[in-house]
């Protein structure tokens, strides 16, 4: 069976993240929001084969956690498991 | 002397490295990312450039490779530059992480560093330059003195000026400046030798 999950990728609250403050700026100087926050990330869709679902959510666990995502400075996020 | 430098796909420096280690007389092979590294090399190199194009992030997927990942039995001294330390912080070789520069921008320049309290200048190109280690690994690195080169000048927005650590305990140096591109004089510098200088007294030192 095949199944699909999107994930996505940022870094952690206490990770110094210019590209969000870059964004954040041009916020503000288009009068859109004052005091933004913004945290940019990485999102990634995945297709893969698994025997069951178990087996997909282990698999891409591992995925998120280890390739996708650098875990000293990254969070995960799996979203929208499915079956194709 | 005998090095190893490994060449991923991606890898831009790999030749400028061997030029500079053959400069001190050093036996050069060039090693591919595909083959595991043997432990007759006192020095293995991870050169600087784009390995996998950085792709998902600057040296995330080499070191999946099977070079880096044979890197774990390997005894002698591992020196990752630019994209080299990239690598060796994503493995896990070395603490803290080599984030997108504070300018946002790729710097390109000859930059003012202290280099075991001298001062050097030392060519830098990268946009993920910026160390940056969580305050547990910073206690650490000052603890054990491994921040053995700092910017005299903080460019890129790093940590306490951090542009380079060594673990001297399990022979490790990683650094963000280009030492290689600095012997010759044609380049305009030649302060990249000090480096290349201390590497072998480093080896000298551990056998």
């Amino acid at each position: 069976m095949k199944f699909r999950a999107n994930i996505i990728t940022y870094l952690k609250d206490e990770v110094k993240d210019p590209q969000g403050e870059a964004v954040s700026m041009v916020l503000k100087n288009l009068d859109l929001a004052d005091n933004s926050s913004i945290r940019v990330g990485k999102y990634f869709v995945l297709e893969l084969d698994a025997e069951n679902i178990d087996e997909f959510s282990e698999k891409i666990e591992k995925i998120g956690g280890e390739i996708l995502s650098n875990p000293l400075i990254e969070n995960f996020e799996i979203q929208k498991v499915e079956e194709v | 002397m005998k090095v190893g430098i490994i060449t991923f796909p991606g890898s831009n420096c790999d030749m400028d490295t061997k030029r500079a280690c053959e400069y001190f007389g050093w036996e050069v092979e060039l090693v591919s990312y595909n083959q595991k590294i043997e432990n007759d090399y006192n020095i293995v190199f991870l050169p600087g450039g784009f390995s996998y194009g950085d792709y998902v992030s600057a040296g995330r997927l080499a070191k999946y490779s099977v070079a880096v990942s044979s890197l774990e039995n390997f005894n002698g001294l591992i020196v990752g530059i630019c994209n080299g330390f990239q690598i060796l912080c994503e493995k896990g070789f070395l603490p803290g992480s080599l984030q997108i520069n504070d300018s946002l921008k790729f710097i390109c320049k000859n930059a003012a560093m202290q280099f075991n309290n001298k001062s050097i200048i030392l060519p830098v190109a990268h946009k993920e330059g910026r160390f940056w280690a969580n305050d547990e690994d910073l206690a650490v690195i000052k603890e054990k003195n491994m921040d053995f080169i700092k910017y005299s000048e903080n460019i890129n927005g790093s940590v306490e000026n951090i542009a380079g650590i060594y673990d001297r305990e399990n022979k490790i140096i990683g650094l963000m400046p280009h030492p290689e591109r600095a012997i010759f004089e044609q380049t305009g510098s030649i302060e990249g030798r000090l480096f290349f200088e201390f590497l072998d007294q480093e080896v000298k030192r551990a056998n």
